[in-house]
């Protein structure tokens, strides 16, 4: 074989080199292009999940905070009740009919 | 006018390989603060308590005796009757106290029932990240060895190549 017979196969021979590795870029690439596609729908579905659970949370501080105000009242109408109370237990020990005394405790009995 | 365009061309691809893509910004956590909620502890010393009575204690034949061991009935003032009398109201004001304290229970619970429930979603938000966190992790790792592989099997071609066409070089001479 002739010197540029060598030369043209050698050629050849590293141009094929090339494109095999170039051929194999591609699949790699591809490959990648497939893998952030899937990890993308991975991350998306991943934070629907979380949307949705931190949907289901707003309503349970909701409800947490109205059972805060529910106490708070309640607080209040113990110290109301303890006041009117007072009031009553004043109003008796004013009274001074046995009368209206026994009504009373009938009624409390 | 050529050497114009190549240094634009060459500066623009040293602008897209030097740029960093777009920085990742996390979805803002869920803000929640509660504040803390106080003890409670029952006060009754506000309602008035009268004095102990004043007991006249009788025989059968309504004397007055001094020993209650002696006596048959109790007699009793208008005012020391109002102070059995107010006995009573209080007693009546503290079964109102307890049913308004059931409550005040009940809302307690409700709340401890709650942040159950809040702290099971939360856990399952927790897993959640952790998820996205791991595949995302694993895909950073793959794509690290991928990137790593192929600049070897690059330099590994090209060298082989520049290698190749030197060899050609020096035959061809």
């Amino acid at each position: 074989m002739s010197a540029t017979a060598n030369l043209l196969i050698g050629i050849a021979s590293c141009g094929s080199l090339a494109a095999i590795v170039y051929m194999f870029m591609g699949f790699m690439n591809k490959k990648s292009d497939n893998r952030e596609t899937g990890h993308s729908i991975l991350q998306k579905i991943g934070l629907e999940k979380i949307t949705k659970i931190e949907e289901k949370q707003v309503p349970i501080i909701k409800k947490i905070e109205e059972s805060e105000l529910i106490s708070v009242e309640t607080k209040k109408e113990i110290k109301e009740v303890k006041e009117e109370a007072n009031k009553k237990i004043i109003e008796i020990l004013k009274t001074e009919s046995f009368e209206e005394l026994s009504k009373r405790e009938d009624e409390l009995w | 006018m050529v050497k114009g365009i190549a240094i634009i061309l060459i500066l623009l691809s040293f602008i897209v390989v030097g740029c960093a893509p777009a920085p990742f910004i996390a979805k803002e956590p869920f803000q929640v603060k509660f504040d803390p909620t106080l003890k409670y502890e029952v006060d009754l010393s506000g309602i008035i308590q009268p004095d102990k009575p004043v007991k006249i204690w009788v025989d059968e034949n309504f004397n007055v005796v001094a020993d209650a061991k002696d006596a048959k009935y109790l007699l009793l003032t208008q005012k020391e009757y109002a102070k059995y009398v107010v006995q009573l109201q209080i007693k009546e004001t503290y079964k109102e106290i307890i049913i308004q304290q059931e409550i005040l229970i009940n809302t307690y619970i409700d709340q401890i029932n709650s942040l159950k429930e809040y702290i099971a979603l939360e856990q399952a938000k927790s897993k959640a990240y952790r998820d996205l966190w791991v595949d995302s992790e694993n895909a950073y790792r793959q794509e690290r060895y991928d990137h790593k592989m192929s600049n070897l099997i690059n330099k590994g071609v090209t060298g082989a190549i520049s290698l190749g066409a030197l060899i050609l070089l020096i035959l061809a001479l």
